[in-house]
């Protein structure tokens, strides 16, 4: 995929920004429905358990995932929901993330863009959502 | 008494050994080592339920990533992807030691998540030994587990990885506690291999009991073989008993007349013969004149591949492609190379069945023999039951046999010692008069008639086949009784020195 695409690619999905939220995504590309706890999917992706939860985050109120409400189970059921509007530029950027240079690429093209926006800290970040994106 | 609600697995033969199928809710096992088949068995259960029978499933996957599942599932024609989409499968992906707390609960997540498409199957792919919670035993851990799935009034399959071969001698806690206990199996036969399905146990209902045979068949799945031995309907055993009025031509001239007018209907008929003696020439004409008659025959050959059948029939003046044209005639070939036997009879039935032959050749039961070896019970249990079978659907049935003896016969089925199962034995020798090797026929054996055991000579002329040669002798020939012989009993018997005559009238 040539650069430009991927970064159009991107636009549409601007809640991502750490390489663990793409990883994440990947796994649940692999496996849409998933019941476990957060170690185990931390082991799973390799990284450590509080960045998996911030990821889990990022994705669940994007509304790319949705998580068993229930938190007394030691286990959650994650289940990918790509959004009806998102659901076949998910597919096209997973499967292009899901071979390892693809996934560098996009690695690669998160941290540009990143990189290229004005810093901000954390508090001044905008709710990394869906809507958001949408403008709604 | 009632009768048992029994799921239907959908697993081309499956069913037929479980006598319909699994009694609802019982809790199924499917034991064996890496590579028997457990995973691709509890995915047709599911994928089959929810495709052929409206029962919604479930699949619970702890190693296998759900992706390559489906992929994996494809390769069988079974879209899951699209089963998912109809909302009449969940594919779960968890651990074993979640899997077990959650079923512990009474508010399961993962069983609100089956309730909700209404799930009626679950598979759970590659459980091990379960650890209890509280140090307890195995056994308690699975009846747990057990419990949590009779909650939900699921059929749930589990594959249970086992290191062992022989669960007689290390039988794990689970097999106790399951309802049914399938055992898969993959073992060396010389350099192939072989895999076989078992039914250990299966509370509430009847089953086949023994090992039998099984295929992993692409874009299809599974494919069972009730094994050859496991017993039939009593009608098959039935139709032993044969309409002692129907005859059924030979298609020899001059044959018919030494058999008092042609084999009984649904008779077997033992054609026994060194190489070229015209076994096969005999059978060519057996079928073709069925054909003649309008009646269905099946040949099965395992010597010989088709284009060789047409050929040779072509040589003696049978346009056997045509007969198959016209649908009277079902040539058959199997390869007689690492023959699965438990395949091989079901494919013959399958054909009888569909097919419903009148008349049938099979040759030759010697290829059978060096297949399935002849010292042990495999081909003599072979061979009665396609007795068996053909007898059921009133088939008339010629086998050829290889008897190696070029000059004479010591016994007429050597080591094969199923000749008590056969009505009709006829041996074709050679008979070396002068520098010439000569066709001759002798019926040995014709149950309930009459028979000479005289021989007859034979030819075979190209553009026409086989016909015994009519005995032009005519007036006395001497008999001599047996009083006039010494050795009787042996091959080779001597006249005494004074001759003891009488003369034939």
């Amino acid at each position: 995929m040539a650069p430009k695409k991927l970064r159009v690619l991107l636009d549409r999905f601007e809640c991502l920004k750490d390489p663990c939220d793409l990883d994440l995504l990947l796994f649940f590309y692999r496996h849409p429905r998933a019941f476990l706890i957060s170690e185990r999917l931390a082991a799973y992706v390799g990284y450590d358990r509080p960045q998996v939860v911030q990821s889990l985050e990022v994705l669940i109120t994007a509304r790319l995932l949705r998580r068993s409400p229930d938190s007394t189970h030691p286990a959650r059921l994650y289940v990918l929901t790509p959004g009806s509007t998102l659901g076949g530029w998910l597919s096209s950027l997973l499967r292009f993330a899901a071979t390892r240079d693809g996934r560098l690429a996009v690695i690669h093209a998160l941290k540009q863009r990143q990189s290229s926006r004005p810093s901000a800290g954390p508090e001044a970040e905008p709710s990394r959502t869906l809507e958001h994106f949408h403008g709604g | 008494m009632p009768e048992p609600d029994l799921v239907k697995t959908g697993i081309k033969g499956l069913d037929e050994i479980l006598f319909g199928g699994i009694p609802r809710g019982n809790i199924i096992l499917v034991a064996g080592t890496a590579g028997t088949g457990k995973t691709t068995l509890g995915v047709e259960f599911v994928y089959r339920g929810a495709r052929e029978f409206n029962e919604p499933g479930m699949i619970i996957l702890f190693e296998v990533a759900p992706d390559k599942l489906i992929r994996d599932a494809a390769l069988f024609g079974w879209d899951l992807r699209e089963l998912e989409r109809e909302r009449r499968l969940k594919i779960v992906f968890t651990t074993r030691q979640a899997f077990q707390q959650e079923l512990l609960r009474a508010d399961s997540v993962l069983l609100a998540e089956a309730a909700e498409i209404g799930a009626r199957r679950l598979f759970v792919d590659g459980l091990v030994r379960l650890a209890e919670p509280n140090g307890g035993e195995p056994r308690e851990a699975f009846h747990l587990l057990a419990e949590g799935l009779h909650r939900e009034n699921l059929t749930a399959m589990l594959a249970l990885e086992s290191t062992f071969d022989h669960p007689a001698t290390a039988r794990a806690p689970e097999e106790f506690v399951a309802d049914t206990i399938l055992k898969l199996s993959i073992e060396p036969v010389q350099r192939a291999v072989l895999r076989s399905v078992e039914v250990v146990k299966s509370r509430g209902h009847e089953y086949a009991l023994g090992r039998h045979s099984f295929r992993i068949v692409n874009g299809h799945g599974l494919e069972v073989y009730r094994r050859v031995q496991a017993p039939r309907s009593s009608q098959r055993e039935r139709g032993a008993a044969f309409d002692p009025t129907s005859r059924v031509t030979t298609g020899i001239p001059g044959l018919d007349e030494l058999v008092n007018g042609g084999y009984f209907v649904a008779s077997t008929t033992l054609v026994v013969g060194i190489s070229g003696a015209g076994k096969s020439v005999m059978s060519l004409q057996f079928i073709a004149e069925g054909a003649r008659r309008g009646e269905r025959c099946l040949m099965i050959t395992l010597d010989e591949p088709p284009a060789q059948v047409l050929r040779n029939a072509h040589s003696i003046g049978i346009d056997f492609q045509a007969l198959i044209d016209k649908g009277l005639v079902h040539l058959w070939y199997e390869p007689p190379q690492e023959m699965e036997i438990d395949r091989h009879f079901a494919q013959i039935e399958a054909i009888v069945e569909s097919f419903k032959p009148q008349r049938a050749v099979i040759d030759s039961l010697s290829t059978y023999g060096s297949s399935l070896g002849v010292a042990e019970r495999g081909f003599r249990d072979f061979f009665h039951a396609i007795v068996a079978l053909m007898k059921e659907h009133q088939v008339t049935t010629v086998y050829n046999h290889e008897n190696p003896e070029m000059l004479g016969m010591s016994s007429m089925m050597g080591e094969f010692k199923v000749s008590s199962l056969v009505d009709n034995i006829i041996l074709m020798n050679w008979v070396e008069l002068g520098d010439t090797f000569r066709h001759a026929l002798t019926v040995a054996k014709m149950r309930a008639m009459p028979t000479s055991r005289t021989t007859h000579e034979c030819e075979i002329v190209n553009g026409q086949g086989m016909r015994v040669l009519p005995r032009p002798l005519t007036g006395a020939l001497p008999v001599v009784p047996f009083a006039g012989y010494l050795g009787l009993i042996s091959r080779a018997p001597e006249r005494r020195g004074q001759q003891v005559g009488r003369t034939d009238p």
